[in-house]
């Protein structure tokens, strides 16, 4: 019994959850992948605006993130 | 935002949540679509003839720097006003009104936090190309889209309990939000780099 309370005062205490940002080889590898997208927009000649119309909707977004 | 609008802030009230997300909608979209207007209209005095062809290559450049920015991975300038929208407004202001003066502040973005750097995007451009008709498209999509995600919240947030789950959840996630805008820069950078190149 003591074991228990011992163990949900632990689980009470504990600090919330917290996400954290992924290690360096998937950031470089999610920075490569969005090089490439790139790249394939432009070869595929997609309108430059439809990109920074993209990049507004995407800052918006974002924006709600604020502290 | 959600703290302001949401249902449960209106509940035992003859006020409407929706009419308050409408209002804040129409700031947003208004407070950015005036920045815009402003912004366009004093870059267009700018001369820009011995640059403007380089336009694309400076934007992408910068947009690389600014995705390894994002994604931790180099730590470049991030300017912004580390202010919150004034609480006292809620008091001193009727809702509807204090609705639709937070959300022209927020729509206008720079007035607040700048939570990543993809807002330097809309001003980039906006500043370098010169165009009023440009710049009012960017920054009014951007106080749209700030906007939108009001509503879904508020219809989600219907308690205090679930509106404090919500604030935690938006503070839990905003490293992801923050590769996203990362993977977002790098794709830009890479087009308008690619596009420049496969013109000159």
């Amino acid at each position: 019994m003591d074991q228990l309370s011992a163990a949900r005062d632990n689980v009470s205490n504990a600090e919330p959850f917290q996400l954290k940002a992924p290690n360096v080889v998937f950031r470089l590898a999610w920075l490569l992948a969005g090089l490439v997208m790139g790249y394939i927009a432009s070869r595929v000649r997609l309108p430059s605006i439809s990109l920074f119309i993209f990049i507004a909707t995407l800052a918006g977004l974002s924006a709600n993130w604020s502290t | 935002m959600v703290g302001t609008i949401a249902p449960v802030v209106y509940r035992n009230s003859e006020l409407d949540w929706r009419v308050a997300a409408t209002i804040y909608t129409i700031g947003s979209i208004v407070g950015g679509s005036l920045v815009g207007v402003i912004i366009g209209l004093v870059a267009s005095l700018l001369p820009r003839s011995l640059y403007f062809d380089s336009i694309p290559l400076l934007i992408g450049f910068a947009a690389f720097g600014y995705s390894l920015h994002e994604m931790h991975i180099l730590a470049l300038p991030h300017p912004q006003r580390r202010r919150q929208v004034s609480k006292d407004w809620r008091l001193r202001f009727h809702p509807y009104i204090t609705a639709g003066l937070f959300g022209l502040l927020l729509g206008a973005g720079f007035t607040t936090f700048i939570p990543t750097a993809s807002y330097y995007f809309i001003w980039l451009p906006a500043i370098l190309y010169g165009s009023p008709v440009l710049a009012v498209i960017l920054f009014g999509i951007y106080g749209a889209s700030r906007a939108s995600l009001l509503w879904p919240f508020c219809q989600w947030a219907a308690s205090f309990e679930l509106m404090r789950r919500l604030g935690r959840q938006i503070d839990l996630t905003k490293p992801i939000m923050r590769q996203v805008n990362g993977f977002a820069l790098a794709m830009l950078a890479a087009y308008l780099i690619s596009a420049y190149l496969s013109i000159t």
